[in-house]
């Protein structure tokens, strides 16, 4: 609760002009109710957690140390530095740090297996990098399956960890890397498009999907819209994307990128001059083979209650959890007319239970999927026809 | 030879890292965590601070003031970083912030207020990520003015005529202005 939301009586005696002002009422009250309540962590989890950090921290000494033995076409980057980037460890360095600390022993049977699993990718580039994990949004390793460095301009591809079963969630992390001596202005993925629904990231098959989530993620805003991103020498740029697996069999995962000569004007034409991709015309590509049958414990249950629907994380999720939904009815008059929307993408969701949307009519129809990086996704509908 | 005394050089380096992590770690986290509300992205943004650290060796030739003020500094561009790639973050769904609506509008009522809600989404995806956090600081956290202002490195002015001129910026975007009638006089030939 805060002190706009009418809920709260220490009334701020620093109030801007407009907050007293009766029209921005609506707007005041509606961002006060927008935002997910920051509940304040006890002392112990503040605690765990600059431990966990540590630890994470401690994980990274020697890839930091190795960084100058490793030439850039084998650099799996983990993030962005003031300076430099940081190339993640190799086994060689791993073992070194063994003997430093035993207790992060774990790490490195972690890293061991997460590095078998690269085997069963093809590299399209950079063949050399055998960096098996990179730290992510949600705690969760990733692979790295495909890394090229052009030019000082390194782009790595890397995703949830195999083997990959049809109907599962895929967490795809794409990172650049501008360790050139000079600016670099890549548009998409990059930079977000106007309304923020552009994939950057596509899995190509041929055929009809083997598994169907009935939900639209196509949206109609057009991408244009977006300036170039500056990505200043040094600087790392990346996107995370989920996307679920609708085919078994080889698929092949690309990351088209626009590039640009500059940062382009405040007006949206005439827009800036794009530029080749330097990581060829396709992008960055990776291959990935998929199994056709997922294991029952990587399905996730979920119970349809009146209007709730609540989902069973399960304990060893580390990603986040997302919700897809779409919601139709029909006009109370039955003159033909229908309501139809959806939030055309996956949304993180707070917590594991969801209440149905409202819909200005009759005939209700819901569809909803809820997914979690490296689990299936769950995918179920609601009818209401008596509302 | 060459080798061991980069271990050696490494290894010092390490101690340093710790020691600067011991001090600065709990109360950096507490300033991330405040801005993004989430534990897990607080975690991998002072991961993301500290390995920054470990690679501006002249930090270690700092005074501690100095060096906390260039942990915050930091920390605050990964933070502001992760608003540029993430629109919405922290926002509520939107079905779950309708929830927190006035239970008593009706049908029409209620669907009206899900169309600004959409609206003021859309806005806010469209201001620069600073202003996003300004927005999340003020209204989902409810800071007072100087709060935000000690917390951005800024003059309170500032923050201030910033907040004003975002809050302006969404309320045209929230509440679009009707086209007006036209005037009697402007009906006459």
């Amino acid at each position: 609760m805060t002190p706009f939301d009418g809920t709260h009586q220490d009334i701020h005696d620093d109030l801007l002009p407009e907050e007293h002002d009766a029209q921005h009422q609506s707007i005041v009250r509606a961002l006060s109710h927008s935002y997910v309540p920051s509940s304040p962590l006890s002392a112990d989890e503040q605690a765990d957690s600059v431990a966990r950090v540590r630890e994470r921290l401690l994980a990274n000494q020697p890839a930091q140390s190795q960084s100058n033995e490793q030439d850039e076409q084998q650099a799996g980057i983990a993030d962005s530095t003031p300076l430099h980037p940081i190339a993640l460890a190799g086994i060689k360095r791993r073992r070194r740090f063994v003997n430093f600390i035993n207790g992060l022993a774990a790490v490195l049977v972690i890293g061991a297996i997460l590095g078998a699993s690269v085997l069963l990718f093809t590299r399209h580039s950079s063949p050399g990098v055998a960096t098996p994990a990179l730290p992510t949004g949600n705690n969760q390793g990733l692979s790295i399956i495909a890394s090229s460095t052009v030019d000082g301009l390194t782009m790595t591809l890397a995703i949830t960890p195999g083997p990959y079963f049809l109907s599962e969630m895929l967490e795809v992390k794409v990172t650049l890397v501008n360790n050139s001596t000079k600016n670099v202005y890549p548009g998409l993925p990059f930079e977000g498009g106007s309304c923020g629904y552009y994939p950057g990231v596509e899995i190509n098959y041929t055929g009809n999907p083997e598994f169907n989530i009935p939900i639209p993620f196509d949206h109609s805003c057009p991408a244009f819209g977006a300036r170039p991103l500056t990505l200043k020498p040094g600087k790392t740029a990346s996107i995370t994307r989920y996307t679920p697996l609708q085919k078994s069999g080889e698929l092949t995962i690309t990351v088209p990128a626009n590039f640009y000569t500059g940062p382009g004007s405040q007006q949206l034409f005439p827009g800036p001059t794009s530029v080749p991709n330097p990581f060829g015309s396709q992008g960055l590509v990776a291959r990935i083979q998929v199994s056709k049958t997922i294991p029952a414990n990587l399905k996730i249950p979920f119970t349809v209650k009146g209007y709730y629907a609540t989902v069973e994380v399960p304990k060893s999720a580390k990603g986040p959890l997302l919700y897809a939904y779409s919601i139709g009815c029909q006009d109370y008059n039955n003159d033909g007319g229908s309501t139809w929307s959806g939030n055309f993408g996956w949304d993180t969701l707070a917590n594991p239970t969801i209440r149905r949307p409202g819909c200005p009519g009759k005939n209700l129809q819901w569809s909803f999927a809820f997914a979690i990086p490296g689990y299936a996704v769950a995918v179920g509908s609601d009818n209401d026809p008596i509302k | 030879m060459k080798q061991l005394d980069r271990d050696e050089r490494n290894e010092a380096q390490n101690v340093e890292s710790a020691s600067l992590y011991d001090r600065f770690a709990p109360s950096l986290f507490a300033y991330i965590y405040r801005q993004i509300a989430s534990q897990q992205d607080a975690e991998d943004l002072l991961l993301d601070v500290f390995l920054a650290a470990q690679q501006h060796a002249a930090l270690s030739t700092l005074d501690e003031e100095r060096q906390l003020a260039w942990l915050r500094r930091v920390a605050h561009n990964k933070v502001i970083d992760r608003y540029r790639h993430s629109a919405l973050l922290t926002m509520l769904p939107l079905d779950q912030a309708l929830e927190r609506e006035d239970e008593s509008l009706s049908p029409q009522e209620r669907v009206e207020q899900g169309e600004r809600y959409e609206r003021l989404y859309s806005a806010i995806e469209q201001l620069a990520p600073e202003q996003r956090l300004l927005v999340r600081l003020r209204y989902g956290d409810g800071l007072r003015l100087v709060e935000i202002a000690a917390m951005l490195d800024r003059p309170p002015g500032t923050v201030r005529k910033q907040l004003s001129r975002t809050l302006g910026q969404l309320r045209a975007l929230y509440e679009p202005t009707e086209p007006t009638e036209p005037t009697e006089r402007e009906h006459q030939p």
